[in-house]
């Protein structure tokens, strides 16, 4: 198997990962007032 | 329909992708790339509300998890905005210098906005990453209590929370409670919200963002520094405060500031404030924790506006309150051992921003707290 192959899909399978984990919607809890 | 590459099924590919998982994780952990952030005072006041308690969170992560200069004794400090402001670092290192020069000493803020016990009660599990030496609890009196706007633990609070047991405030679901399963595990996971905001900052800085100043001059330059376009009345008013000083005097001045006197986010009853109420159980499992640590640890009961014992109707305060909480908290903290420093009646009216929050470094709040510092920095 050609190592380019292996090495470009393996950085696209960690990258989709990182940028689902990183990206992926927070539940959009509001921060508090700040009466300053 | 083509055929997937030999390559995607390979064990080799997966195995791959996983230590350059690993080393975008290391990127996030190890290096400024995420956390080079220093303009946390975010000069917009009408932004300000919704960003800066998650500047203040990423800067306490920061704390927590990345490297810190060495020093012979280092002090940790938990607390909420009654601290932030007045008790930054650079304040309290001098005030600790000008007390005693020859003292090699660190101090560590881990505060930040809206905090409440269950968001202090999370830091703690890692304040040990410290090594400190002397650990502070700065409690006003409303961590205790859930409020309209505050839970035991909070938006800020949760962004850190880690560990594989429930704490004492449980997880509202399963799901949150996986969430935080994954933290503790992942630390791309843990800090993803701050990676997130670290690298968009990057790229789109924020120009207005500032730092907050090592050192303030006087009201004015703090006033100026909060609000620039309101500072020259306000300082005026609190000039006319300082002259004839009195509830209505300080209350024209923080109408110049376009701040209500009367509580945004009142207290409840104090005689629903008892031992067994959820917040004291959750002081007595941080207070638990702290006691077992190899350091010395105080709980301080923050300065409180002497202005408000004028308040006799109630108006701007819950009456009542404080003592309760002073006694309450008094009594846990005697369970593990831990001595309460009563700071409530330390600082004089002029030394407050408003009702609740105290001039930094231009109140001298940090003289009387380097002392108490340095009581346990000797014990």
């Amino acid at each position: 198997m050609p190592l380019g192959a292996i090495v470009l899909r393996a950085l696209l399978y960690a990258g989709a990962v990182a940028l689902l984990v990183l990206y992926a919607p927070d539940d959009g809890a509001r921060f508090i007032y700040v009466g300053f | 329909m083509r055929a997937p590459h030999p390559a995607s099924a390979s064990l080799v590919t997966w195995a791959l992708a996983g230590c350059f998982l690993i080393a975008v994780d290391l990127v996030v952990l190890q290096t400024p790339l995420v956390w080079g952030k220093t303009t946390l005072w975010v000069h917009d006041p009408a932004e300000r509300i919704h960003r800066l308690a998650f500047w203040q969170t990423y800067d306490v992560a920061r704390t927590l998890y990345r490297p810190r200069r060495a020093a012979a004794h280092r002090v940790a400090v938990l607390g909420n905005s009654l601290m932030w402001f007045p008790a930054q670092e650079a304040y309290v290192e001098r005030a600790l210098a000008r007390a005693q020069p020859d003292l090699d000493v660190r101090v560590d803020s881990l505060s930040f906005f809206g905090a409440h016990i269950g968001d202090m009660e999370i830091v703690s599990r890692q304040v040990y990453r410290l090594d400190p030496t002397v650990v502070v609890v700065a409690l006003g009196n409303s961590e205790l209590v859930t409020t309209k706007a505050l839970q035991l633990v909070n938006p800020p609070g949760r962004l850190l929370d880690t560990g594989w047991r429930d704490g004492p405030v449980p997880p509202a679901s399963q799901s949150e409670r996986l969430a935080r399963w994954l933290r503790t595990a992942w630390p791309l996971y843990r800090f993803r919200q701050f990676a997130r905001a670290g690298l968009a900052d990057r790229l789109w800085p924020a120009a207005a963002d500032e730092r907050v100043p090592e050192h303030f001059a006087s009201t004015r330059d703090v006033l100026s520094f909060l609000d620039p376009e309101r500072a020259a009345g306000a300082e005026a008013a609190f000039e006319t405060f300082r002259r004839q000083p009195s509830l209505d005097t300080y209350i024209k001045f923080l109408r110049t500031r376009w701040i209500p006197p009367e509580p945004f986010d009142p207290l409840p009853d104090p005689a629903t404030l008892t031992l067994d109420s959820p917040g004291v159980a959750v002081l007595d499992r941080l207070l638990a924790r702290l006691a077992a640590g190899p350091w010395s640890t105080f709980v301080l009961l923050m300065p409180e506006n002497p202005l408000l014992e004028a308040d006799r109707d109630g108006r701007y305060h819950r009456l009542g309150f404080s003592e309760r909480a002073a006694a309450v908290i008094g009594t846990v903290a005697d369970r593990h051992g831990i001595r309460v420093v009563d700071g409530r009646r330390w600082m004089p009216a002029e030394a407050f921003l408003d009702f609740l929050h105290l001039f930094p470094d231009v109140s001298g709040f940090q003289t009387p707290f380097a002392e108490e510092i340095l009581r346990d920095i000797h014990s």
